[in-house]
């Protein structure tokens, strides 16, 4: 997937166009640096910081893709999906694109910032996790682990909820179908 | 999300992005992430992250939002400059050197700096020209004034290490391609 121009809102009531494009080592290096500041400034001794390692190694593997929305030279969100060894908790079992992590930057997350430097960095890399889903020929199937205080967003936005997964200590599955033409 | 408008803007224009676009289906999708707390994020990974995040102070988060601004600014300025460099394939290994050097200057920046860099905010606020913004005007000038010995030491050092690592990669190949053509 190319680059792609991506409307975000900056509050109170600017729209900017940010660039959706696939993650660089640059990126990645971004998150480690300016990401993990606000933890080191907050002196957390246990940094658990497993998941940027992921995404650096995620680059370079085929079964993934990973993905930055970028703005003013600046990561605003990440996400890593998993496009080849998923497949549906429905019964057909039909392979679809699984989000192994969706996230935006601690200044776009609301309950940090609010209102956040940008809004809507989260709920446009799900958008385009299905628009890779359709392009993927998975007709839009996404599934993923909601974090627990984000359940709410996805029982909101229609997603199948399939309960808490003991493979990923609890957290619960959701799953979009594919969209019907 | 609402998969009957996902559908139909499948069939009207092949690209579901097409949606940022429509105010309608923003709003609504504004107003649905706002009533649930407006945190968007998935992944086991995640979750240790996102519960630190949760320790951090008020007083943190202000900070860091200030260095975000800063960067905003500063960083569209440093990969212009750099990119006058003509760094070829050794760029990206430059400049993500260069940002992690600015970044830490930002964090404790001499008395002059810390003067300017509030210039720069204040500016940054003001409704006007690019042209008027006198103060950015001198980013790069400011750069270079920023950046120390050791700095432009670490820059030159990285610039070699990626070009000496292109060429050896240019090597390998050309012995891969002599290989398979015999």
């Amino acid at each position: 997937m190319t680059r792609r121009p991506v409307s975000l809102q900056k509050p109170p009531n600017e729209t900017v166009t940010a660039t959706f494009c696939p993650l660089t080592l640059a990126h990645v290096e971004q998150i480690d640096t300016f990401w993990r500041a606000i933890l080191r400034a907050a002196q957390e001794p246990d940094i658990s910081w497993d998941w940027a390692y992921k995404l650096r190694l995620a680059v370079n593997d085929r079964r993934y893709e990973a993905y930055a929305i970028e703005w003013e030279e600046l990561v605003q969100g990440v996400m890593l999906l998993e496009t080849q060894w998923h497949r549906s908790w429905m019964s057909a079992r039909s392979p679809l694109v699984y989000v192994e992590y969706l996230a935006s930057a601690p200044w776009n997350r609301r309950p940090i910032e609010d209102p956040p430097y940008l809004a809507g960095v989260g709920r446009t890399l799900l958008l385009l996790a299905r628009q890779r889903s359709v392009e993927l020929g998975y007709g839009g199937r996404v599934g993923l682990h909601s974090l627990p205080r984000t359940e709410a967003f996805y029982h909101l936005k229609n997603m199948a909820d399939y309960g808490p997964d003991p493979d990923k200590d609890g957290l619960v599955y959701f799953e979009y179908p594919a969209l019907q033409r | 999300m609402n998969d009957e408008i996902l559908a139909q803007q499948l069939e009207k224009t092949g690209n579901l992005l097409d949606l940022l676009n429509d105010d309608a289906w923003v709003r609504e999708t504004e107003a649905i992430e706002a009533e649930c707390g407006g945190q968007v994020e998935a992944g086991l990974g995640l979750r240790s992250y996102v519960e630190q995040l949760a320790t951090v102070t008020p007083a943190a988060f202000r900070q860091q939002r200030r260095q975000v601004q800063l960067l905003s600014i500063l960083l569209p300025e440093l990969k212009a400059w750099l990119q006058s460099w003509k760094l070829g394939l050794s760029f990206e290994a430059v400049y993500i050197e260069a940002q992690r050097r600015l970044f830490e200057h930002l964090q404790q920046p001499t008395p002059e700096q810390a003067t300017w860099l509030e210039a720069l905010l204040a500016e940054d606020t003001e409704k006007i020209s690019p042209e008027q913004k006198t103060v950015r005007s001198q980013a790069i000038a400011m750069l270079a004034k920023m950046f120390t010995e050791d700095d432009w030491q670490a820059l030159a050092q990285t610039a070699a290490e990626e070009t000496a690592k292109g060429i050896l990669q240019v090597r390998q190949q050309e012995g891969v391609q002599a290989v398979v053509a015999s």
